[in-house]
């Protein structure tokens, strides 16, 4: 099922709204909360469950596979860079799961233009960025013509 | 927005446009970086750069990546995998480009923190035998792949809409 | 101006009496407006269904004290802090709205009730409040209103595109805008214009008490009761959300 906010959570911050990769999540106009605009439209992506400060919003599963009265909620905590997962089944069984969010520090990426600039004549080459040293190989691979008219590569 | 207006035009000028601020847009705008240092580069995305495009939610898989650094697959192996998989609907050419490309790609994703099972005796990534049946799936953690792409692809750019 | 009791001036043609009767029957408003609004939302029986709910699945037992220190914390942290905020821009605003209504309120309230005619002159310290009660207020309030509503910053709507979501603190700043302007037009002593501005001030403040019901004035009671029910729930284990978690030293 689609995303919906808890409105008595909802403290009206708009980060649900800023997120979502549909532009699904908008203001009510009665209350000044986030809603879902268009629940058939939702992907279900969790974009904004994560996002939310407040965890005002929740996805309830469809019942052809998540089992009745069952809840899943999820905590990203981008300080800590976790993110867990609390899934409860109707009998009380309770599962948890920790992922970590990545393995390097916020912010420690280096642009592109930080690494030295590729030998001129390699943009008319078939190398991409990075390559070949970034496959760990001596050398991008390559097709001949024939090799393909040969019908089984 | 103003006072009486309701959608405002902005006129900008670039040297790269990129439309879609996905993975693909993003991967074009580092591309486009790596390549053209003094370049402008813009990017328009119609939602936030941060959670866009089919990996919104991020991706527990990635099927196609070669391990071609251990000589576990050669992009041979993935067109063939392809094939079979497509009941031989496949532009064997393409499939074999974007196969030998792949390695390099996660090995950046793993430079800018992805985190990727891996085997703790070998080193090398872990394929996941069960769910996907192929052994062919590497096992990111990533919830957040589209993000750690994303500040990537933010890291080059002038001006994002 | 700002140390003497404007409505003590107001006697001339307003018996203290109408002021008194007028501040209960606001306070009734606002009773009324808040419980129509709880029976037409529903949210007692809502609440209180969540309460067992949470009950049912708490694996920890709570103690009085326990909850009583919970009830503290949310009283310091959401209420007094508006700590639930995460924009420190809203929360700032927040808080001067706050705190400036309760200025305004109390001292308005120990005015009328206590000092209300010039024969019993109020300590300057109270109208000194009131004003900056009020002062308080405009900032914040003007603040919110042009440049931190969630639906002008992050959805993109027109400053002046009025919702019903709007009806509270609109009548809120007029209210207190005419209150402000009365107060000036009154000290310059121009009768014709002190009972007009007068008449604006109390209609508008007639509306923002009258329209509970269907304003978000409400959410005054309703959001300390949810903040502390979700302390509750985490405290004895029947919430949802996931416990929080170590550090990821990796990064």
């Amino acid at each position: 099922m689609p995303t919906f906010v808890y409105m008595s959570s909802c403290d009206g911050c708009g980060e649900c709204v800023d997120i979502c990769p549909s532009d699904i999540m908008h203001i009510d106009p009665t209350h000044r909360r986030a809603y879902n605009i268009e629940p058939n439209f939702c992907w279900e992506c969790y974009a904004c469950v994560k996002a939310c400060p407040q965890n005002a919003i929740d996805v309830r599963g469809y019942s052809d596979f998540a089992p009745l009265g069952h809840s899943v909620r999820v905590l990203r905590d981008e300080e800590k860079s976790t993110i867990s997962w609390k899934i409860r089944f109707r009998d009380g069984r309770e599962k948890n799961f920790v992922s970590p969010i990545r393995t390097t520090p916020w912010g420690s990426i280096k642009s592109p233009a930080d690494f030295p600039e590729p030998r001129p004549e390699a943009i008319n080459s078939q190398e991409l960025a990075h390559e070949p040293q970034g496959l760990n190989i001596n050398e991008l691979p390559a097709l001949t013509r024939d090799q393909l008219k040969q019908g089984v590569v | 927005m103003g006072l009486f207006s309701r959608r405002k035009t902005v006129y900008v000028d670039s040297d790269v446009l990129v439309v879609g601020g996905g993975m693909a847009g993003c991967g074009a705008t580092y591309e486009s970086r790596y390549w053209g240092r003094d370049k402008k580069v813009v990017v328009v995305e119609k939602a936030n750069i941060e959670r866009s495009g089919a990996v919104a939610q991020g991706l527990y898989a990635i099927n196609c990546y070669m391990g071609m650094q251990w000589g576990e697959n050669q992009p041979e192996d993935h067109v063939r995998y392809a094939r079979n998989d497509l009941m031989g609907l496949v532009r064997e050419d393409l499939g074999y480009d974007i196969a030998r490309h792949v390695d390099a790609t996660v090995h950046m994703f793993e430079e800018w923190g992805l985190p990727i099972m891996k085997d703790p005796e070998t080193g090398r990534y872990q394929r996941d035998n069960v769910l996907m049946e192929t052994g062919w799936a590497t096992m990111p953690g990533s919830e957040d792949a589209n993000r750690a792409v994303a500040k990537a692809c933010l890291e080059v750019l002038a001006a994002k809409f | 101006m700002f140390t003497s009791n404007p409505f003590a001036d107001l006697t001339a043609f307003l018996p203290p009496l109408a002021m008194q009767i007028y501040i209960i029957l606001m306070i009734l408003a606002v009773v009324i407006g808040t419980v129509s609004d709880m029976i037409h939302k529903s949210s007692g029986k809502y609440f209180s269904q969540r309460q067992k709910e949470s009950k049912a699945k708490a694996t920890r037992e709570l103690s009085a004290s326990d909850k009583a220190s919970l009830a503290l914390k949310t009283l310091a942290v959401d209420v007094a802090s508006a700590g639930e905020f995460c924009n420190p821009q809203r929360r700032i605003s927040h808080m001067l709205m706050f705190y400036g209504f309760i200025f305004y309120l109390a001292t308005t309230v120990i005015m009328i009730f206590g000092y209300p005619t010039h024969d019993t002159p109020v300590p300057a310290i109270i109208p000194l409040l009131w004003n900056i009660g009020v002062i308080m207020l405009l900032i914040g309030g003007y603040w919110f209103f042009f440049l931190l509503r969630v639906n002008v910053v992050r959805d993109g709507q027109p400053v002046f595109r009025l919702v019903l979501a709007d009806l509270f603190i609109v009548t809120l700043l007029l209210s207190v805008s005419f209150a402000f302007i009365w107060e000036i037009v009154q000290a310059m002593g121009s009768p014709l214009a002190t009972r007009i501005t007068f008449g604006f001030y109390i209609l508008f403040t007639t509306l923002l008490f009258a329209t509970v019901r269907w304003s978000k004035l409400a959410h005054m009671f309703f959001k300390p009761m949810m903040a502390f029910q979700r302390r509750l729930e985490e405290a004895n284990g029947s919430s949802d959300l996931p416990p929080p978690t170590a550090h990821n030293e990796r990064s």
